[in-house]
C-alpha cells in the first residue's frame, strides 16, 4: 500500500483506521454482551435428557432462569431501536402521504362519520384532541403529531416523545372508522408495549446526548429503583411484543387454513387482483402471469405464519423463517401498497434478532466500508 | 408481577381472535374490559378472501331555474378519491374512504331480513300535501322494526343511512356544484376474472348493483366543509363541468 500523499489522502485513511478500530469495539462490545449473557445460556447441555439431571431440579429451575432472564440484561435493544425508527417512520410516512386529504379523512370533513366514530368506547380526551370544529386547530395538532414522531424515530427524549406520540396517534385515528387497517392495530397495541422497553438506549439523539453528559440526570431527591425494574420492564415489553406477533400469524394461519383459495393456491392472486390494493398494476398482473409463483406465494405464506413460533426455536430456521416473513412484507408492501402494516411486520420481526448480530452486522458493515474505501485509495 | 401482566394478555388477546364459541362466550366479559384499545381480528385476507373490486356511487337531483327537478349521472366517489393519489407507491388513506364506508353500509344491510331490505331500497321521501318530506328516523326504525325482530340490526342500519345521507350530499354538491335536493347511492361490485381465466381479455363475471332509494339532501352545508369536498374533487379531476 503506498503512503497516502494529499491531504485528503490522509484524511481517508485516518477515516479507514478509525472504521477498523470502530469494528473491534463493536466486537468487544458483542462480546461484553454475550459476557453479560447468563452463563445457563452458553452452557446448553443440561437438560432433563442429560444423564444425571434430575428432571425435577431443572423444572424447578426454571423460573429462577426465567427471573435471570428478564431482570438482569435489557434484550433485544438494538431490535427496539429499529422498531422505534420504523414506527416513527410509519406515522409520518401516512402523515406526509395523507397530508393533502386530512381534512377530508380526520378533520372538519369527517364529521359525518362521528354518530359511529363516537360510539367505541375511546374516552372523550382522545376525541378532543383533533378537533373537527376548526380546521386550524385540527392543523395544530396534525403538526404536533408529525413533530412528535419525528422525535420519536430519532430518539430525542424517546419515552415522552414516544408517549405523545402514541397518544395523538391514536387521537387522529379514533376520528374515523373508516381508515384504520391491520397496521394501525398492531402499532397502537404494540406501541404501547414498547414504551416501557429501552427505546433510546441505541441509535438515538438520547444515546449521543447521553454519551457526552448532556441528557438530564435523575435529580438526587428522586428515589433510586431498583437496578432489576429497568430490565423487567423492558424485557416483559419485549415478551408481549414478541407474543403479539406470534398471535398475529398463528391465528391468521389458521384462518388461511379454512379458506378454499387459500387451500388451493389462487389467493395471491385475489389479492393482487384488487384495485384497492394495486398502486402499480401492471406489476400485479406480471406477478400472477405465471400458476407456480401465485401458488407458492400462497403456500409459503400459509406456512411460515402457522410454523413462525417453531421455526424461531432453532437458529437456522429462525434465520431462514426471519429472512422469509420479511420478504413476504416486502412484497404486501410493494404489490399491494400497505406499507403501514408491512413495515409494523417487520419491525416486530426483527425483535428476534439478538443484538449481538446487530453488532456483528454493523461490524461487517463498517469493516466493508472500510476495505472499499481503502480499495479506492490504493487503486490509480 | 410482569408474568401476571404478560398471562392477563394473553387471555384477553386470546379471546378477541378465537372463533365463536362456548370458549370465547365465556371470556367474553373479561375481553370487554380491554376494548376498545385491544381490541383485535386478523381476519383480513382469510378465510375468505375479498373477489370484487367494489365502488360507491352516488346520484343527485336538484332543481332548475325552471323549478323541474334535474337527476345527475350515476358518480363514482370511489374513483373521484383513487384518481387523485393513481400510482402512488404509499397511497393516501383517501383510498379506503368510500370503499369502507360503502362496505360498511352494505354489511349492515345484509343483516337485515328480505322485507326490511325492500324498505331499504325503497325511497324515504314522501309527499304530504304536494310537499316532499322524509321518513324521520324513528319511522324509518319503526317501520323496519315492524318487519323484523332485529332492532339491533335496524338501529345500525339507519344510523349508517343518515351518515350516508350526509356524505353523499356533501360530495354531490361539491362535485355538481348545485343545491341538492335528494340523493342515493349504489353498492358497484366488479369481479375480476377466475384465477383460471385471469388472461382471458373478455370479463367473465358481470357487474353487480345494490341500489338504494332517494333520500332527501342534508338540509345544512357549511361553507368550510364543502370547500373540503370540492377540493376533492378537484383533485380527483371531477367537477361540474364533467356532467
Amino acid at each position: 500500500m503506498t503512503e497516502p500523499q494529499t491531504r485528503r489522502e490522509r484524511r481517508r485513511a485516518e477515516e479507514a483506521e478509525a472504521a477498523l478500530q470502530s469494528e473491534t469495539a463493536a466486537v468487544e462490545e458483542g462480546a461484553a454482551i454475550e459476557e453479560a449473557a447468563p452463563i445457563k445460556e452458553k452452557d446448553t447441555t443440561a437438560s432433563p435428557d442429560d444423564e444425571g439431571v434430575d428432571l425435577g431440579e431443572w423444572v424447578r429451575a426454571l423460573p429462577d432462569e426465567a427471573v435471570r432472564w428478564a431482570t438482569t440484561v435489557k434484550r433485544a435493544t438494538y431490535s427496539f431501536a429499529v422498531l422505534r425508527i420504523i414506527y416513527g417512520f410509519i406515522i409520518l410516512l401516512v402523515l406526509v402521504t395523507s397530508f393533502a386529504d386530512r381534512q377530508y379523512l380526520w378533520g372538519i370533513g369527517s364529521r359525518f362519520i362521528d354518530p359511529v366514530a363516537t360510539t367505541r368506547g375511546y374516552p372523550f380526551f382522545f376525541e378532543a384532541i383533533f378537533n373537527k370544529s376548526n380546521a386550524v386547530v385540527f392543523d395544530i395538532a396534525y403538526f404536533l403529531l408529525a413533530i412528535f414522531a419525528l422525535a420519536f424515530m430519532v430518539g430525542f427524549l424517546t419515552r415522552l416523545s414516544g408517549m405523545l406520540t402514541l397518544l395523538f396517534w391514536i387521537g387522529v385515528s379514533v376520528n374515523s372508522t373508516l381508515l384504520t387497517n391491520g397496521g394501525d392495530t398492531v402499532l397502537r397495541i404494540t406501541l404501547l408495549f414498547a414504551l416501557f422497553a429501552d427505546l433510546g438506549r441505541r441509535w438515538s439523539v438520547d444515546e449521543w446526548l447521553r454519551s457526552r453528559g448532556r441528557l438530564l440526570k435523575r435529580p438526587e431527591w428522586m428515589p433510586r429503583t431498583p437496578d432489576w425494574l429497568g430490565p423487567l420492564a423492558h424485557n416483559t415489553a419485549l415478551m408481549l411484543c414478541a407474543y403479539q406477533i406470534i398471535l398475529i400469524y398463528v391465528s391468521s394461519a389458521f384462518l388461511k387454513l379454512q379458506g378454499v383459495e387459500w387451500l388451493n393456491g389462487t389467493a395471491v392472486y385475489y389479492s393482487l387482483a384488487l384495485d384497492v390494493f394495486r398502486p402499480f398494476p401492471w406489476l400485479n398482473d406480471l406477478a400472477t402471469m405465471w400458476d407456480f409463483p401465485v401458488i407458492a406465494l400462497t403456500w409459503m405464506t400459509m406456512v411460515l405464519q402457522l410454523l413462525f413460533p417453531v421455526l424461531l426455536v432453532w437458529r437456522p430456521t429462525r434465520i431462514a423463517a426471519l429472512i422469509g416473513i420479511t420478504g413476504v412484507h416486502l412484497g404486501i408492501g410493494l404489490f399491494l401498497g400497505l406499507w403501514p402494516f408491512s413495515l409494523a411486520m417487520i419491525a416486530l420481526d426483527f425483535l428476534f434478532v439478538r443484538d449481538r448480530t446487530w453488532v456483528w452486522a454493523v461490524a461487517e458493515l463498517k469493516k466493508r466500508v472500510a476495505q472499499f474505501r481503502e480499495r479506492k485509495l490504493v487503486s490509480p | 408481577m410482569a408474568a401476571i401482566l404478560v398471562l392477563l394478555y394473553v387471555v384477553l388477546s386470546v379471546a378477541y381472535v378465537m372463533p365463536p364459541g362456548n370458549v370465547k362466550n365465556a371470556l367474553g366479559g373479561y375481553a370487554a374490559l380491554g376494548r376498545p384499545y385491544f381490541s383485535q381480528s386478523w381476519n383480513v385476507f382469510a378465510p375468505n378472501i375479498l373477489k370484487a373490486n367494489i365502488e360507491l356511487e352516488f346520484q343527485a337531483q336538484w332543481y332548475d331555474s325552471s323549478g323541474e327537478l334535474v337527476s345527475s349521472d350515476w358518480i363514482s366517489a370511489t374513483d373521484l378519491e383513487t384518481a387523485a393519489v393513481a400510482g402512488w407507491p404509499v397511497p393516501s388513506r383517501i383510498v379506503k374512504q368510500s370503499w369502507n364506508l360503502i362496505k360498511a353500509y352494505n354489511t349492515r344491510f345484509i343483516e337485515l331480513n328480505a322485507d326490511q331490505r325492500d324498505v331499504v331500497r325503497d325511497t324515504f321521501i314522501r309527499s304530504v300535501g304536494g310537499e316532499f318530506t322524509t321518513l324521520s328516523t324513528e319511522a324509518v326504525e319503526e317501520k323496519l322494526n315492524d318487519l323484523g325482530d332485529n332492532p339491533g340490526d335496524v338501529a345500525r342500519l339507519v344510523r349508517y343511512d343518515a351518515l350516508m345521507k350526509e356524505y353523499v350530499t356533501y360530495l354531490a354538491t361539491a362535485y355538481l356544484g348545485e343545491d341538492i335536493a335528494r340523493v342515493r347511492w349504489r353498492l358497484f361490485t366488479q369481479r375480476p376474472n377466475d384465477f383460471e381465466h385471469r388472461l382471458d381479455e373478455a370479463q367473465q363475471f358481470e357487474p353487480d348493483i345494490r341500489q338504494f332509494g332517494w333520500r332527501l339532501a342534508t338540509e345544512r352545508i357549511l361553507p368550510e366543509v364543502l370547500a373540503v369536498y370540492e377540493e376533492v374533487v378537484r383533485r380527483g379531476g371531477g367537477g361540474a363541468s364533467d356532467d
